[in-house]
């Protein structure tokens, strides 16, 4: 019978040991890549979730309908060909046949149905819904064509549907996993999922049956690499340290971690430039922002490139519309003419002559009230970076701003009340539709004036299908949201990755996506 | 002894209770939600508008927040801790694994700690004042004062790319390594600190006098006599350290991607998600209470002279 | 070793705390012998330095204690200059202690019979079993009921009394030849004392161990003691047989002590105390210690009893004191140096 001090010796022994130590690889070397993701994805589970993470992550799993080419225009891929109906409402795709799914079923048009009826139905709660509003049914006309049907004609449906969230699932799996398909995807691209040691490495491996149907990739075959091992490391200092022992062979930097390995030979640095975020201040339309001299005055007031020295240590380009240049439509001409570029004695003249005076304490004065107001964003390194220099600026003009950041859960509903004069904020959206979501007045935020020309050319913008009308309309929205002065542009920034010197063909094609069929090891 | 646990479990209930209450208050008063927070900054709310209402009614977030509590209660009552908006999935299936984590990496961390820690406290108490003592003692502090998110980096700056002993990212059981040796170096220095007050309070005993004039040897005297009340002393706050650490020792997850409790509740409640959060919190009391009754029940089998029954 | 020759001897002990010219001087300056077999009682006011004394001879003063000078010879072996090893093996096996506090003294997280079992087992040699009957066999030695019973108890279960008795085992288990007892009895109940002191007596007579035994209390001085030595503010003041001191006390410290002692059966108002407070030990005493509070300071006059310390006197063959009013008086010599 234990006494009391042998127990005592015992249980300060007894508690799980450590495991055994890594092993060596096994006999024969794997042709393996490893990349970082920045969070745990929350589900493989293609159409249903908006988030980026979980978009790159599907982007090696499935290919979809279509791609969108260097010029912004779509191209076949899954599907062959596809034609519009006499009112713009319904497209009809043609489906390539012979394209398979990594359990070995067919991609078929009732596969396709699947997909999408599972994004429409409210029962599924999908995020992705949201996305695609405007899409009504989708059916089956043949085995190799099915009808999308929306509500109106909706100009970004091409875009969106070249987004990894619309690859297809196999039906067969999903009917067979249920709901636990999230953890076991089944889809189209060149690789396929074998394991998830969840929230710690996702595992993928080479389909060897994949035929590459994009002309604009180099390897039409089955991928390079064995194996893909996703890892999440959402701490900066942690990714830095793997890149350097060789860990990763690519990841996805802050832009100060990136400044220490640029002059490194070890490494390559990949800039994204066809980024399409923007980075920009808004208005809420209460006295004074409804003066038009004060909102002028605020445009010219702001030093875009020392935001983009102070944010992301000159990594990405200033904006001076409200379009960034990734997305197809930007209008440099547009920009050129109506933007407000940096001008401390423009903006100075311009409160002067709308009787903003000098007053007390460095602050102008008009009517009794100071130029003093309150600014919100969201809680991150980059915008508090960003409103320093905004505050200075404005400092520098006579008004004086007061800061308030939180998460962006309580920010962004918080837009909708009272109590803020100008939100600093920061959009991502492929398509020129973005400035119709934000901007069609009443605007995403209900800050925005009535007005009918407005109105009526974002709505174009989002119904007009013909590439071309589609450009001027697109060029006549810049113009119209510049002159009205509604917000300041500020920047669009770079998606800056880092990898091994040794890795060839890691480029981004136009949507911000890797065609990880290309990419290998230069001694493969 | 039976006796006295039951009363402590029953009282603990009204605890838990109320922690859940006062967490979902919390969250209901804040001005934010889970399905707002999925959208940042690609979608906006008009977009979504019919995605967000078919979410709100799904997860029942239209209601007053009485109503979702009681619903809520209901439903922990028969197991169900509801689902987690973020995940689409159960909240039971994603905290079990991570609880195990956590388990593993606080077990691992307080092995070292105390492995690392009661030793030295000990050796510093026998050598009081000497070269050794002070030695150990500053170190000590220094494990107390250092953050454990720069202790951490540290670690991996060191062993993992400059000796390149494990690598930076380790898979299987490796993983354990690093931050089970951040967390109990860490968790090494109260525990030095407290042993060694404790052992130089009991060797001031009149009974180790007592012990001495029969002339016991030093080291006898320390560990037949001085060790038992020593470790009584560390014992408390190394169940009061488990209960902490079970409620997830969240930084030293988060930053070597340990898939614990902790990280869970970080994310948990950046993502407004209810479920889950209230799910982490449970589980925080209640590792708490238990680790808490735990060392009660301890003390009083290896103290003869505590008797709860009476 | 010749069989006369004292079985200790302290030579000018100083025990100081603390240190520089702050230091309290808690023994400073004591010389004492004890015989085989001889009962020693080492008596004097709170303070006087008697506990410290005790702890000094077998050199468990604890820090910011420490000994700065003199001898402690255990059969002709200067304990003070020993090796840590010689000390530890000297201890319990030819010196035991016992203190104050009997229940304090005892491990609260260990069985009694495991506790005395402990020396016969690391030091005595005994296997378990036989180490635990020993104990047993002790515990019933010295009195305790159901011994076999009692040894399984933890020491929160006895009595202050039965505690006091388990130690006397303990300390008596290896039979050690000199048996220190610190105020052994002044925890107690009075009735318990009596048993207590009985039991020491016999013990100690039974083993052949000699026994300093350091009280405040005049009555158990005079129950138990062979000699008696007087202390005050760290010296020994007189060193007599009991008889002696009780019937015929030379120092004015004595005197005053016998004299406030109350006495069974005497009717008195008040008790007679000796006026004042012992000296602040952190100064250097210059002088007798007593003379701000002795009677008899007048006779030898102030600046003697002021000015220097006094030696110890010879006032008759076997007594000493320290007192300049000695000087004088017929036979009273200054004791020679190293005398004892």
């Amino acid at each position: 019978m234990p006494t009391r001090r042998s127990f005592m010796a015992l249980s300060a022994l007894a508690a799980p040991s450590l495991a055994a130590l890594p092993r060596r690889a096994g006999a024969a070397p794997l042709k393996e890549l490893r990349y970082r993701l920045t969070e745990d994805p929350e589900s493989l589970h293609s159409g249903q979730s908006v988030s980026l993470t979980v978009n790159t992550c599907l982007n090696f799993l499935h290919d979809r309908l279509i791609y969108i080419d260097n010029e912004g225009k779509p191209q076949p891929w899954l599907a062959e060909s596809w034609s519009f109906s006499e009112d713009n409402r319904q497209i009809t795709f043609t489906l390539r046949p012979g394209t398979k799914f990594h359990d070995g079923t067919e991609l078929d048009a009732a596969a396709v149905k699947f997909h999408f009826d599972s994004i429409l139905d409210p029962k599924m709660a999908s995020p992705v819904r949201g996305q695609i509003s405007a899409l009504e049914s989708c059916e089956v006309l043949d085995p190799l064509r099915f009808r999308l049907t929306f509500s109106r004609p909706f100009a970004a449906a091409m875009i969106l549907l070249s987004s990894a969230t619309y690859g297809v699932n196999s039906p067969t799996a999903v009917q067979k996993a249920g709901r636990q398909y999230g953890r076991r995807p089944v889809g189209t691209g060149p690789y396929m999922f074998k394991s998830w040691s969840a929230g710690t490495e996702l595992v993928l491996v080479r389909n060897p049956h994949y035929r590459q149907l994009r002309p604009d990739a180099v390897n039409k075959g089955a991928p390079y690499a064995d194996q893909i091992t996703l890892s999440v490391l959402p701490e900066e200092g942690v990714a830095f340290s793997a890149l350097q022992t060789g860990e990763l062979s690519a990841a996805e930097l802050q832009t100060d971690t990136v400044e220490r390995l640029r002059q490194d030979k070890r490494f390559a640095v990949v800039i994204d430039e066809k980024a399409k975020n923007i980075l920009f201040l808004e208005f809420s339309f209460r006295p004074p922002f409804d003066e038009r001299a004060m909102r002028d005055a605020i445009s010219h007031a702001i030093d875009r490139e020392a935001i983009l020295r102070a944010s992301y240590s000159g990594y990405g380009a200033i904006d001076l519309s409200p379009l960034s240049r990734g997305i197809p439509g930007y209008d440099q001409a547009v920009a050129d003419q109506y933007g407000t570029p940096y001008d401390p004695a423009k903006a100075k003249a311009l409160l002067d002559e709308a009787g903003w005076k000098p007053g007390p304490e460095g602050l102008r004065v008009k009517d009794g009230k100071e130029a003093k107001f309150a600014v919100r964003s969201y809680a991150n390194p980059v915008t508090d970076r960003a409103l320093a220099v905004i505050q200075s600026n404005l400092a520098d003009l006579g008004v004086g701003i007061s800061i308030s950041t939180a998460d962006w859960g309580t920010f962004y509903p918080s837009l909708l009340r009272e109590g803020w004069d100008m939100d600093l904020n920061r959009w991502t959206y492929s398509d020129p539709l973005v400035l119709t979501n934000l901007f069609r007045p009443p605007g995403h935020r209900r800050t925005l004036p009535e007005d009918a020309e407005l109105t009526r050319i974002l709505t174009a913008v989002d119904s007009t299908l013909d590439p071309a009308e589609r450009q001027k309309v697109v060029s006549e929205a810049q113009k119209a949201i510049l002159e009205r002065r509604l917000m300041v542009p500020i920047l669009t920034n770079h998606q800056v990755t880092i990898t091994q010197a040794g890795l060839q063909n890691y480029r981004f094609d136009y949507l911000n996506q890797v065609l990880h069929g290309d990419v290998r090891m230069s001694d493969w | 002894m039976s006796r006295y646990v039951l009363r402590r479990l029953l009282m603990a209930l009204p605890v838990v209770i109320g922690i859940l209450l006062v967490t979902f208050m919390i969250q209901a008063v804040i001005p934010t939600d889970a399905v707002s927070a999925m959208y940042e900054g690609q979608t906006t709310e008009e977009e979504a508008a019919e995605a967000i209402a078919a979410m709100r009614e799904r997860y029942g977030l239209d209601q007053p927040w009485y109503i979702q509590f009681t619903r809520y209660a209901g439903n922990v009552l028969h197991g169900d801790f509801g689902e987690s908006i973020r995940l689409r999935r159960p909240v039971s299936e994603e905290i079990g694994y991570r609880f195990i984590n956590t388990l593993q990496l606080t077990g691992a961390a307080l092995l070292i700690g105390i492995l690392v820690g009661v030793p030295m406290g000990i050796l510093s108490a026998a050598k009081k004042d000497t070269w050794l003592d002070l030695g150990a003692m500053t170190v000590g502090l220094l494990g107390i004062s250092m953050p454990a998110f720069f202790f951490g980096l540290l670690l991996i700056l060191v062993f993992a790319v400059w000796l390149q002993w494990i690598p930076v990212v380790p898979r299987g059981g490796a993983a354990l390594l690093l931050p089970a040796l951040t967390l109990g170096l860490i968790e090494a220095a109260p525990l030095s600190r407290i042993a060694r007050s404790a052992m130089i309070e009991l060797l001031r005993r009149d009974h180790i006098r007592a012990a001495r004039s029969r002339g016991m040897g030093e080291m006898s005297v320390i560990l037949r006599h001085a060790l038992p009340g020593t470790l009584l002393a560390v014992m408390t706050v190394i169940g009061l350290q488990f209960g902490n650490l079970l409620g997830g020792a969240f930084i030293i997850e988060v930053i070597f991607g340990w898939r614990g409790i902790g990280e869970l509740g970080v994310k948990a409640i950046q993502w407004r998600d209810f479920a889950l959060t209230q799910a982490i919190i449970l589980i925080s009391a209640g590792a708490h209470i238990g680790a808490n009754l735990v060392v009660d029940v301890l003390y009083a089998w290896i103290d003869p002279r505590v008797d709860y029954d009476t | 070793m010749s069989e006369n020759a004292p079985l200790l001897q302290v030579r000018d002990l100083r025990t100081h705390f603390g240190t520089g010219p702050d230091a309290v001087r808690a023994v400073n300056g004591v010389d004492l012998s004890v015989d085989r077999g001889e009962v020693l009682g080492i008596v004097g006011e709170s303070g006087c330095g008697k506990t410290v004394l005790a702890l000094s001879i077998l050199r468990l003063v604890d820090a910011p204690g420490r000994i700065v000078s003199g001898q402690v010879l255990f059969e002709g072996q200067d304990v003070l200059a020993m090796r840590p090893r010689a000390l530890t093996a000297l201890r319990g096996r030819d010196i035991a202690m016992i203190f104050q506090q009997p229940k304090a003294s005892l491990d609260p997280v260990m069985r009694i019979g495991q506790q005395i079992a402990e020396p016969l087992r690391l030091r005595g040699g005994r296997t378990r079993a036989e180490a635990w009957r020993e104990a047993v066999e002790l515990l019933g030695a010295v009195g305790i009921p159901n011994p076999e019973e009692k040894a399984r108890a933890y020491p929160h279960e006895i009595s202050g009394g039965q505690a006091q008795r388990v130690m006397i085992a303990t300390a008596l288990a290896l039979k050690p030849r000199l048996l220190i007892a610190d105020e052994p009895t002044t925890a107690l109940d009075v009735t318990v004392q009596a048993q207590i002191l009985e039991l020491l007596r016999e013990r100690c007579r039974a083993l052949g161990t000699a026994l300093i035994l350091v009280t405040h209390d005049i009555g158990v001085i005079a129950q138990m003691a062979d000699r008696v030595a007087v202390m005050y503010a760290g010296r020994v003041v007189e060193n007599a047989p009991v008889a002696r001191i009780l019937g015929d006390p030379a120092h004015p410290y004595t005197r005053g002590l016998m004299r406030s002692a109350p006495v069974m059966g005497a009717v008195q108002a008040r008790l007679q105390e000796i006026p004042g407070g012992i000296p602040d030990l952190t100064r250097p005493l210059r002088g007798c210690a007593f003379a701000p509070r002795c009677d008899g300071r007048r006779q030898a006059g102030p600046a003697r009893c002021d000015g220097q310390t006094p030696p110890p006197f010879i006032p008759a063959p076997g007594r000493e004191a320290r007192c300049w009013l000695q000087d004088g008086a017929p036979a009273a010599q200054p004791a020679p140096a190293g005398w004892s």
